[in-house]
């Protein structure tokens, strides 16, 4: 009973980064209809950040504030990659709209050449985030302990869920992103200029999976592939939970997310994504179009 | 109000339309007939910028506009109703009817008189955009192309697919918008009735050029009928 709910606990806090992580993706899928290999970099750049951040503190900042770094990594981890997520949609996955195998292309090299300048810039070694004090520890309960770091994670991405709603669903922008979504041609006529829509959405989703990397960055040592450990899952979440609603996004990421932490308990790792992987199969072979399905016009194409 | 001159449009590789001239006056109510497939819609899409038109020029109130994005042009005063409507299937009719609002800003308020036009929408405000029969989209489409007060109104075929009943309101509205608020009208049609009804003058488009023009009062029902059938 205690390691289901222990594995259970893990689980939530896996799916929830997933979550954070394939958000971005689902929606630019959604929107664009290009999948961003490079994804997953954005998730290693956001850790990378969160390091940096550590180390300003620790060099450049008294040691009683030490602890806040981790508060001002979120923002900072962000803006990083909300800025080189626009940059990238404008520099290169604007050009490609339309050609998918393209943008799938040139979006993965993007991912090796950031991958190897993380190697040139912070070596080959991983580095290692101290997790603020206040984040040690944990609660106990009857006999299972809950850490104050996974209890936080999951926190947070509660917390961004909410504001992805609220922009998604009650800003201005909002509309004018599901406008496109539904009818790209007729979004322009009214007035909405969709290029502009494109590049903010894609960099909302990029900044997402920076805030996944501070995440990451409490539970292990950072190097230049942690993104590809997570971005796997997150493809995986996206094609389960079907593309253009949040509560499919949402569902994905925690089937795919407990499925993992709950077979690697009774096998290894390894057999885990395996197993995941074939379950993820098996489940396309009955529904292709994933868990749920909006009908759009855009979709219907 | 709107000038094209000259213009010629492709619709991928192909041309549509080879040096195309017509105008609109400020105030008038223009229609634009012709067969199925002679490019009537293109010549729309071309003025709304969302498809290729690499040569001549459109101008809309004075200001050249053949070189500029489609969300620029409405917001210079164009309201455009596509054919087959184009209403965001998604969105309820309130938020189909808010998203006129867009070229202002998505700031501003719903002119009271478009309830005054098609007082079914309010009934309708909380459903699915998706879920409404045609004619009841059709009103939604002109009622949200109407929120930003646009100078001219540009209707692809209204009356597709509609029972007559309904033409006949949205007949009627589009005179009251004329009326009312002296919007200039663009008319494209392959029901020709409501053309000789509802303008003040039509032309006549075969292969991408018009082949006829007139004043609809001294226009001949039976000879345009005779080319529109030849």
């Amino acid at each position: 009973m205690v390691q289901f709910i222990n594995s259970l606990f893990n689980g939530i806090s896996l799916s929830s980064i997933i979550l954070l992580t394939s958000l971005g993706l689902a929606i630019t899928f959604g929107l664009m209809r290009v999948i961003n290999m490079a994804h997953g970099e954005f998730l290693m750049i956001g850790a990378y950040m969160t390091y940096v951040v550590q180390q300003f503190f620790i060099h450049y900042l008294p040691e009683s504030v030490g602890d806040l770094y981790y508060i001002a990594a979120i923002p900072f981890a962000f803006g990083v990659t909300y800025l080189l997520g626009s940059l990238l949609e404008r520099f290169v996955i604007s050009h490609l709209y339309g050609r998918e195998i393209d943008s799938l292309l040139a979006t993965w090299g993007i991912s090796l050449i950031l991958q190897q300048a993380a190697r040139n810039i912070f070596g080959t070694q991983g580095v290692n985030v101290t997790a603020p004090s206040f984040l040690n520890g944990g609660v106990t309960i009857g006999k299972c302990t809950f850490s104050w770091n996974r209890l936080f994670i999951i926190l947070m991405v509660a917390v961004c869920m909410f504001f992805i709603w609220i922009i998604m669903y009650r800003s201005n922008f909002g509309k004018q992103m599901r406008a496109v979504m539904q009818n790209r041609t007729m979004a322009q006529c009214m007035g909405i200029n969709s290029r502009k829509v494109d590049n903010i959405t894609f960099s909302i989703g990029s900044g997402l999976a920076g805030i996944a990397g501070c995440s990451v960055a409490l539970l292990g040592s950072i190097d230049s592939t942690v993104g590809q450990n997570y971005i796997v899952n997150s493809f995986m979440a996206v094609v389960l939970g079907g593309v253009g609603k949040l509560l499919g996004t949402v569902l994905g990421s925690t089937i795919i997310g407990s499925a993992s932490i709950f077979t690697e308990n009774y096998t290894s790792s390894t057999i885990a994504k395996a197993i995941v992987l074939l379950i993820v199969i098996l489940f396309l072979q009955k529904r292709p179009q994933g868990l749920f399905v909006i009908k759009s016009r855009s979709l219907d194409e | 109000m709107l000038k094209v001159n000259g213009m010629s449009s492709y619709y991928g590789e192909s041309m549509v339309i080879d040096d195309l001239s017509f105008e609109v006056p400020k105030g008038k109510i223009v229609g634009l007939i012709g067969r199925n497939g002679v490019g009537k819609s293109t010549t729309l899409k071309s003025i709304m910028g969302i498809v290729k038109t690499p040569s001549g020029s459109v101008m809309f109130d004075g200001e050249e506009i053949i070189k500029k994005p489609s969300y620029e042009r409405v917001r210079l005063g164009i309201g455009y109703v596509p054919q087959g409507r184009d209403i965001f299937p998604q969105m309820t009719v309130q938020e189909n009817i808010e998203l006129g609002l867009q070229p202002l800003g998505g700031k501003g308020k719903i002119p009271d008189y478009i309830f005054d036009l098609f007082p079914i929408l309010p009934k309708f405000a909380k459903r699915k955009g998706g879920d409404l029969s045609g004619g009841q989209q059709q009103q939604l489409a002109i009622a949200r192309a109407l929120v930003a007060e646009p100078k001219i109104l540009i209707l692809d075929e209204p009356t597709e697919g509609i029972q007559p009943s309904i033409i006949q309101n949205i007949g009627a509205a589009i005179k009251k918008i004329n009326e009312w608020k002296g919007i200039s009208i663009l008319l494209v049609e392959q029901y020709l009735d409501f053309v000789m009804e509802h303008t003040d003058s039509l032309y006549v488009m075969e292969k991408g050029s018009i082949i006829y023009q007139n004043t609809t009062s001294d226009a001949d029902k039976t000879e345009v009928q005779k080319l529109m059938t030849d």
